[in-house]
């Protein structure tokens, strides 16, 4: 039988860690061998995750990966499947609501009654979390200022452009001031303009110390806005890192990017180093040589450019790439089918 | 408490649309209107016509509004946002019957105010029988319409489509409703006033459990 779990008797108890050390005190939110099936289709398969107080974590993987079945569960919309959900160290029974004040949800696709203006949206919600009387005005005014709807306050939902509506969605899910922010799919739907306004609230409530769970199919959405990343991919998670910890995790080959002068015709020789798997001629003067990433690097560094020199080559650039993190999910993603 | 909250955003939700406006102004009026073109209505004073159309007319409407609506929402997702607060699923089912129902309630108020000073001025029809026979007809609207609209709560909830909703909101909630309650009509020894009264009490009650029941396994 599962349990949603705990729930701190005070907001106090959400102070955030500074060392970003993984001890028990600095979990926030844990998923313990989270299963859910709709009928035979097991949507989420055994998912275990930790969320740390105080950081950004992206969720990311294919549509119909399970981001938005987790997300149900986390935030309560989804009370039945197996495993335990651990908050903030506590155990709570299945039924507990007490985890609502602490927590504020921005839904994928969520729609507004007709008749709904923004200020009687954020009322109404306000009210029902808790807000008191007195704060609510300021409340309204404060979040519509950060997300940049002051304007719109008065105007029917209906009559508010895509990108308002999910900016709204974001406002209702703050107006409480919640410690944790789950975000699904938070810039879907939205121009490149809004995106990056959007990418710019997360980042500045972030910076505010709130914790963010954030899903996304498209990687670049979040790697630079999140400190973690978990790869879902057909209800399992595939692995949990910095960006730079998958990248590093990801055991793809070196890849070496040369340019030469436009004008060098030495056509050098790179086939001749052993450790050379792949030779990308990109234009006459432009090159992207992989090395096997068993070798060592610098001997391989070292031997490709005294062969260029070697070859009297006019060379211009040298530079190690690193495979993007798109690469790497990618690759998460086609190895798992 | 989250249950009062969300009965007045649902009123100023009608407030809001214009149901309302309808219910409240366009429905005495709409009788009126009928009386005025055709004045006979085989002996009903008007009082007594016009509770009857409003069960009829009111409570259909009302009980399409109701079902239509949730099975519309639903779909939007809309609930989604109040369920991740601390509000129960069926205290919005709840609330939303109960403001429907004020709103009938106030409607068939007005629409007999409008009848008995109609009635009153335009006709010989003594005070005290147009009263006697009011309650009758009373009872049986607003019994008929608190079944019909809490049977219509409980198809919105288990319908997916808003076309199938308003059929059997008519068929189920609105028709059917008066069957339950007919009876004090048709049998003498039965007390009219009261039968309605207890069979709409009690069957709205029944089917309010049911929906809360069938909240607790399906998601709105």
């Amino acid at each position: 039988m599962s349990k949603i779990s705990t729930v701190p008797q005070e907001t106090e108890e959400f102070s955030l860690i500074e060392d970003g050390s993984l001890d028990n005190n600095s979990i926030l939110l844990e998923l313990r061998q989270v299963s859910k099936k709709y009928g035979d289709f097991p949507a989420l398969n055994s998912i275990n995750l930790k969320l740390r107080k105080g950081e950004v974590f992206g969720y990311i993987g294919p549509n119909g990966a399970g981001k938005t079945t987790t997300i149900k569960i986390i935030v309560g919309l989804i009370r039945n499947f197996e495993g335990t959900i651990i908050f903030n160290g506590k155990s709570l029974s299945k039924s507990e609501d007490s985890i609502h004040q602490f927590l504020g949800y921005l839904p994928q696709d969520v729609g507004f009654q007709s008749w709904r203006t923004v200020n009687h949206l954020l009322e109404t919600f306000g009210k029902l979390s808790g807000v008191a009387k007195t704060e609510l005005s300021a409340r309204i005014d404060s979040v519509l200022e950060m997300v940049g709807l002051k304007e719109v306050k008065y105007k029917k939902i209906i009559h508010l452009s895509g990108g308002m509506q999910q900016k709204l969605r974001l406002a209702q899910a703050l107006l409480h001031n919640p410690p944790f922010l789950v975000m699904d799919e938070p810039m879907t739907g939205l121009d490149p303009s809004s995106r990056y306004q959007m990418k710019k609230i997360i980042r500045k409530l972030a910076e505010q110390g709130i914790t963010i769970f954030l899903s996304s199919h498209i990687l670049s959405e979040v790697q630079d806005i999140a400190d973690r990343i978990g790869i879902l991919n057909r209800g399992r998670i595939l692995n949990v890192g910095t960006p730079q910890e998958l990248q590093k995790r990801f055991m793809v080959d070196h890849q070496i990017e040369i340019l030469l002068e436009e004008s060098d015709k030495t056509q050098p020789s790179f086939s001749e180093i052993p450790m050379v798997t792949k030779i990308e001629k990109k234009r006459s003067y432009h090159y992207v040589i992989s090395i096997s990433n068993t070798a060592d690097l610098d001997s391989a560094i070292s031997q490709i450019l005294q062969m260029l020199v070697n070859q009297k080559s006019a060379v211009r650039k040298v530079e190690l790439k690193q495979p993007s993190l798109e690469e790497v999910y990618l690759k998460y993603v086609e190895e798992d089918k | 408490m989250s249950l009062k909250l969300l009965f007045l955003d649902e009123l100023k939700g009608f407030y809001k649309s214009k149901v309302m406006l309808v219910l409240w102004i366009g429905m005495p009026l709409l009788s009126i209107v009928i009386h005025s073109l055709q004045p006979e209505t085989e002996g009903i004073p008007l009082t007594i016509f016009i509770s009857l159309m409003i069960s009829s007319l009111s409570g259909t409407l009302a009980s399409v509004m109701l079902s239509t609506t949730i099975v519309a929402e639903k779909n939007q997702h809309v609930y989604d946002l109040f369920l991740i607060r601390p509000v129960k699923s069926w205290h919005i089912m709840l609330a939303k019957w109960l403001a429907v129902y004020f709103c009938i309630l106030i409607a068939t108020t007005l629409s007999i105010g409008v009848g008995i000073i109609f009635d009153l001025v335009n006709t010989d029809v003594p005070f005290k029988i147009l009263i006697d026979g009011l309650w009758d007809s009373l009872a049986i609207s607003l019994s008929a319409m608190a079944i019909a609209c809490s049977l219509s709560v409980l198809i919105g909830i288990l319908v997916n489509s808003t076309m199938v909703a308003a059929i059997l909101a008519i068929y189920f909630g609105n028709q059917l409703s008066m069957l339950a309650v007919l009876p004090g009509i048709f049998f003498e020894n039965i007390n009219t006033v009261w039968y309605s009264i207890g069979v709409g009490f009690c069957a709205t009650i029944i089917v309010n459990i049911t929906i809360s029941l069938v909240l607790t396994r399906k998601k709105l």
